[in-house]
């Protein structure tokens, strides 16, 4: 029996009482939420897109070693040096024998989830090199030695006052303690730190948004353009990715870049594209020596088996996050794993064990707006509602949820007893309540109702009424 | 490193060996469907330069369009004014640096990497769809001369202007040469919104971008 249960819910408990975290989440549901409105409204044939962009993903699932194959033959022919990794371990073993063959001290990395995923910057860490993260939000979190809250925006938790407290115990060669910092401020003491890293870096590691079968390419998205410095200054390049991102063709790239930006910021574009295809040419002034693409399994091609299955089609645009009540309420942090919201509670028990993050399927109220502006249509609350079955398969729910589980099972299944049950129940609740006065007295429900009211009853049950009305026709 | 090799190919077979077996055991294997939408009847129309100019100052870039290569340098030096620069203008490509060249701009051919404030460089391709650049990557084209600078202006040929990103990967494939380094489609100035949703240009790299169109 996992003790892990009160995990999330503690966390959840901390993140409600936090008033800074609190500010900040009221942006991502305002800011992120419109955006993406505006974005789409201008788009008549959205809906158009999200099913083609589905059925692609889909489509890749279903020939994923073929295209795997063309992949790596098409990137091997440009010059690329292709990695294969079964897991975690696997890919940082990879990535630290290049850094040592490359007597590399210097990383500079952009952003990437895979690389969070494999918790790379530990390992690099721990063995002795020096890694920067580049993207402007992970080089904060970084700093605060705190994890990613949100997979698009990883300081989406941190306000400006907090990021200046940071910067000024960092940057104590710049940083000017008596002024008072703007977020352009902010952002131009980040640009000057960092072209400095740029510059002397040995290695740069990348993510890829998607790999492109038909030309053995990597497309590389961001606004800020720092992906694009660590992929075209330093002398060797090493990109974090996994087997899901393959797409057939560069057409496919285009239909999903459309849905993916507008899905995450609300841009009809992000500002750099990037299709980067083998290593620097000759006489190219810049670019690396040595391209290295690392494919991460970690977890999927056992996904691929599973009702999991769907969940490959991610493209990690953060859609679901900013939709999500619950996310919405108590931000990334409190998931305490790499992928929050719903898409993370779902990956993340896929990836790591439902047994470690046994707690996530439940941080779901299956509301299902999450999965009406998934771009590439994933059933999530189809899948998280599976993930809660296998729990109870696997005994992982806590004694007290079975036994309410199983009591429950056994009126549903028995319908005549159910309704007398239930109309027995419902003047039960009556007789309570008008005794009481007060509905967040009810036994059993306080803890529920603690947040919460209950609608007083209709002194009937649905059937009851229905029933009565079918008399009087 | 043999060793690697070694462990590497196994992973390999591993990988998709699983992938292999699962979806053969469970007749996942489905032919590819046609999308709805491949960017039907666009081909045919003339590109709306309104259009264009609209959606590269929606993405917070600046555009001046220009009768003859002759005027680029006024241009040029109309916009160093406003912002108050007098460094030199890094011109890598030897024919772009020779047009320019003689109309009294501070300009250099020298690429050094850790001196570069302002940038001129010729785009590829366009798109009107969504104001974008395409620059492609070659010994005249050095990717970092479109990141490094502050200030970066992109000369354009009006009839290097496309619809949509699936021509510019027609035009790729149709030219038959292996494809370069990089290609980068660029939609506005350097930015973020990673400090409290507040947009802010000139993340890491350029702080503002200027399209010239002749
Ligand atoms: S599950 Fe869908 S909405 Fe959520 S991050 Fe993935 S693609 Fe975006």
């Amino acid at each position: 029996m996992p003790n892990t249960n009160t995990e999330f819910k503690y966390k959840a408990r901390e993140a409600l009482k936090d008033e800074q975290l609190q500010q900040a989440l009221v942006g991502v549901k305002q800011g992120l939420v419109n955006n993406r409105l505006d974005a789409i409204k201008v788009v008549p044939e959205f809906e158009s897109f999200r099913n083609d962009a589905a059925a692609v993903k889909q489509h890749v699932l279903e020939n994923l070693d073929l295209y795997l194959e063309e992949f790596e033959e098409n990137a091997i022919s440009s010059g690329a040096i292709v990695h294969w990794a079964k897991t975690a371990e696997d890919a940082r073993q990879i990535i630290l024998d290049i850094c040592k063959q490359n007597n590399a001290k210097n990383i500079i990395k952009g952003k990437s989830m895979v690389s969070e995923e494999i918790r790379l910057n530990e390992a690099l860490k721990n063995n002795g090199l020096d890694v920067v993260e580049t993207d402007l939000g992970e080089y904060i979190v970084q700093l605060a030695d705190e994890p990613p809250s949100h997979i698009i925006m990883p300081c989406i938790h941190k306000t400006l006052s907090q990021i200046t407290q940071l910067f000024r115990k960092n940057h104590t060669d710049i940083h000017k303690a008596d002024k008072n910092y703007s977020v352009a401020d902010i952002v131009n003491e980040a640009r000057e730190v960092m072209r400095r890293k740029f510059l002397s870096a040995d290695i740069g590691i990348i993510g890829a948004n998607f790999l492109i079968a038909e030309t053995g390419s990597i497309v590389l998205v961001t606004n800020e353009g720092n992906g694009d410095l660590c992929s075209c200054l330093p002398k060797t390049q090493i990109i974090t990715t996994s087997i899901e991102k393959v797409l057939p063709t560069l057409d496919d790239a285009s239909l999903l870049l459309k849905v993916l930006a507008r899905s995450a910021t609300g841009q009809q574009i992000t500002s750099y594209n990037t299709l980067l295809t083998g290593p620097k040419q000759d006489n190219d002034k810049d670019g690396p020596e040595e391209m290295h693409i690392v494919l991460v399994d970690n977890g999927r091609s056992k996904m691929l088996k599973t009702e999991l299955r769907e969940m490959l089609r991610c493209i990690r645009c953060g859609a679901c996050l900013n939709h999500c009540p619950v996310y919405g309420s108590v931000g990334g942090h409190a998931y305490n794993s790499v992928y929050p919201g719903p898409m993370g509670s779902i990956l993340s028990p896929a990836i790591e064990g439902l047994e470690k993050y046994y707690d996530l399927p439940n941080a779901c109220t299956l509301n299902g707006r999450c999965e009406s502006v998934c771009p590439v249509k994933i059933p999530l609350t189809k899948i998280l509602r599976h993930l809660r079955n296998e729990q109870f398969k696997k005994r992982l729910n806590n004694k007290s949820t079975r036994f309410s589980l199983k009591l429950w099972s056994f009126f549903a299944t028995r319908p005549k007893l159910y309704h007398r049950f239930n109309s027995l129940f419902i003047n039960a609740l009556n007789i309570y309540i008008n005794i009481l006065n007060r509905c967040s007295a009810i036994p059993v429900f306080s803890s529920w109702l603690k947040s919460r009211d209950f609608a007083p009853s209709q002194q009937k049950t649905f059937q009851q009424i229905w029933q009565s009305r079918k008399e009087n026709d | 490193m043999t060793d690697l090799m070694y462990l590497n190919s196994k992973q390999r077979t591993d990988i998709l060996g699983d992938i292999k077996l699962t979806l053969d055991d469970l007749g996942l294997r489905k032919e590819r469907k046609k999308n709805n939408l491949i960017d039907k009847n666009t081909a045919s129309k003339d590109i709306n330069i309104e259009k264009f100019k609209k959606c590269i100052i929606d993405a917070s870039a600046t555009i001046s369009i220009v009768n003859s290569p002759d005027n680029i340098s006024l241009e040029v030096k109309t916009f160093l004014h406003d912002k108050n620069i007098s460094s030199p203008i890094a011109i890598i490509d030897p024919q772009l640096f020779d047009e320019i060249d003689g109309h009294g701009l501070n300009i250099t051919n020298e690429y050094d990497r850790n001196d570069i404030t302002v940038s001129m460089t010729k785009a590829w391709m366009a798109i009107e769809e969504t104001g974008s650049l395409i620059m492609k990557s070659c010994p005249r084209n050095p990717t970092s001369l479109n990141f490094l600078p502050d200030y970066h202006i992109v000369i354009l040929d009006r009839n290097s202007i496309v619809h949509n990103m699936n021509q510019v990967w027609k035009e790729l494939r149709e030219s038959k040469k292996s494809l370069p380094r990089t290609i980068n489609i660029i939609t506005g100035p350097s930015r973020t919104a990673d400090i409290e949703h507040t947009i802010q240009l000139g993340a890491h790299g350029p702080r503002s971008l200027h399209v010239i169109v002749i």
